[in-house]
């Protein structure tokens, strides 16, 4: 009998501890895209969707990375935390945050 | 115990029957069941704990933080006293690369005790650490194995692992035989000659 797939949902400080990381890092990758857009003469606030879901993309990459270099695989897979559990964790910060800045820049405008 | 030359594959074997890489063919059997293509997330969720030839915990957080990560996750064991038993409560809330090797083996035996798995993988715990901690730690094992938990170990500390050890396999040459209790296996001519050598 071949088993069927079966997993745990992350807990509240999983969710909290990587939620952050996605949230810190989105907040360093976005600094580094603004200072490259300024240099450019382009508006950092100003992006299309298409844009704003590379610098999503961009971000869970950066995660990635992140969870690579401190060698967190194997905790996260004794954790039973999936890969694409992790990349709902880290977009959502990044997600969230280029929808406020939408919105904030929205309000201004 | 799993014992073989380096390179010859103990790792890799303990890597597939973990979920951590495929196989080229076969399947893995755990909790009984068969997985033809399985993960280390899916594993885990069925009881199954594996311990990497590097640090398992992260440099990013306390070794309390983590320790507590696996108890809320799997609503299991007590930090403290999982702590407490292998001698790293005053490390606690340090981060692990401010340990030692052999403090930071403790620690990860301290997240073995707070999963309480049913299935413990682990491959060279004894690496870079005193002989005293590998005494320590080898009890450790022998009281998780006497809790009903299944222990594989990978490693050349063969005095100490014999002792130790329910049962041997031995990989060399691209197969892994199955050896037995120690005192059987110390008696395989091959597995004498070829691995344990002179020592013997």
């Amino acid at each position: 009998m071949v088993a069927r797939f079966r997993t745990t949902l992350p807990n509240r400080l999983i969710v909290r501890t990587y939620a952050t990381r996605g949230a810190l890092l989105w907040v360093a990758t976005r600094a580094i895209l603004i200072a490259i857009f300024l240099r450019g003469g382009f508006d950092p606030f100003q992006l299309s969707a298409a844009a704003m879901g590379g610098v999503v993309l961009l971000s869970v990459v950066v995660c990635f990375l992140e969870t690579y270099r401190r060698h967190e695989r194997a905790l996260l897979g004794n954790l039973a935390v999936r890969p694409v559990t992790l990349i709902v964790l880290f977009a959502t910060p990044a997600l969230l945050g280029e929808v406020a800045i939408r919105i904030v820049r929205l309000v201004i405008a | 115990m799993l014992f073989g030359r380096n390179g010859i594959g103990k790792s890799t074997l303990l890597k597939i029957a973990a979920g951590w890489t495929s196989p080229d063919s076969g399947t893995v059997h755990f909790a009984g069941r068969a997985y033809e293509t399985t993960s280390l997330p899916e594993l885990a969720a069925q009881g199954l704990f594996y311990l990497p030839d590097h640090d398992l915990l992260s440099s990013a957080f306390t070794v309390r933080r983590q320790l507590e990560m696996i108890r809320c996750q799997f609503d299991a064991g007590n930090v403290t006293e999982a702590a407490d038993r292998v001698g790293i409560t005053a490390f606690l809330d340090r981060r692990p690369a401010s340990l030692s090797g052999g403090e930071r083996r403790r620690a990860e035996l301290a997240a073995v005790l707070v999963r309480r798995p049913s299935c413990l993988l682990a491959d060279e715990p004894y690496r870079g650490i005193a002989p005293k901690d590998v005494e320590d730690i080898t009890a450790i094992f022998t009281q998780l194995t006497g809790d009903g938990m299944a222990v594989v170990i990978t490693g050349h500390e063969v005095p100490t692992l014999l002792d130790a050890a329910d049962h041997v396999s031995w990989c060399t040459s691209g197969t892994t035989y199955e050896l037995g209790p120690p005192s059987t296996a110390i008696q395989h001519e091959a597995f004498r000659s070829e691995y344990l050598g002179q020592a013997s």
